[in-house]
């Protein structure tokens, strides 16, 4: 599995990796505009990404904007409904119009910071990523 | 205190945000019964239901819904199943009316749990949707 954590604080980026680096390999990014590049070109190398985590409040680029692209990306490359990557929010923002927007925008989970490793198995379980 | 009315807040707008998806699939279907539907025009009908009914399957998981999110992850598939037989064979291979009436069913179900979130605890009612599902599943299967 192909994996692509965004996140612009370090701490955050390296909880993510440690969790997550015996499900596949793992790429980060430290900013929205810096995932949307990263996910264009693994797509135009074939190489796409089976799972993003991201954040929302960064620089250059918020994680809401990113995920708008990232699907916009996928559309254009004929790549519909499920046959895209899985988006996961990873954020500290709580509120009920980030909540909503993000799976508007067709994210498949949204997890409050600090994650919980648990919590974020059960997710990739959910989302038939891994076995249980 | 504050974080409890917080809390209330957030999910009763999630709750609120799942009735207007289901708005949007009602106005959706009321499109798809029309008598002529060029091949573009229902995939992308079915295209605006399935991103409504995702939209309610993650806010569903998020706030503790289970009994939609189950909902909504079979009936995604069942979309998806549409959507690859328009592209590949120019119109559905189940019958349109099954379909149709299986997302009524469904929106039926989302709009219940939600004015009546403690339902979902009933087990005659968890029966209905461990059969209601059953039915989606035998739909895709055949």
């Amino acid at each position: 599995m192909k994996i692509l954590i965004v996140d612009d604080d370090f701490t955050s980026r390296r909880i993510l990796l440690k969790y997550l680096s015996e499900y596949g390999t793992c790429d980060v990014a430290v900013d929205g505009k810096e995932a949307v590049e990263a996910f264009k070109m693994a797509l135009d190398e074939g190489e796409s990404y089976d799972l993003v985590f991201l954040d929302i409040m960064m620089p250059e680029l918020n994680g809401q904007e990113a995920l708008k692209q990232i699907r916009q990306i996928e559309i254009q490359n004929g790549k519909y409904d499920l046959d895209g990557a899985k988006v996961i929010m990873t954020t500290s923002i709580d509120d009920a119009e980030n909540i909503k927007t993000a799976f508007r925008e067709q994210c498949e989970g949204y997890i409050v910071k600090p994650v919980d490793k648990a919590k974020l198995i059960s997710k990739l379980i959910k989302l038939e990523l891994i076995n249980p | 205190m504050t974080k409890v009315y917080q809390v209330d807040y957030v999910i009763e707008t999630l709750i609120a945000e799942i009735i207007k998806q289901v708005d949007y699939i009602r106005f959706a279907l009321v499109e798809l019964s029309e008598p002529i539907l060029q091949e573009i025009q229902l995939n992308d009908m079915f295209y605006r239901i399935f991103q409504s009914v995702h939209c309610i399957n993650g806010i569903s998981d998020f706030i503790g819904f289970d009994v939609i999110e189950k909902i909504c992850s079979f009936l995604e598939k069942l979309i998806l199943n549409c959507r690859k037989d328009i592209i590949n064979f120019g119109k559905l291979q189940y019958e349109e009316n099954d379909v149709i009436n299986l997302i009524k069913n469904a929106i039926h179900y989302f709009e219940k749990t939600c004015r009546t979130p403690a339902i979902q605890n009933d087990l005659d009612f968890k029966s209905e949707i461990n059969l209601f599902c059953k039915s989606i599943q035998d739909t895709i299967n055949n």
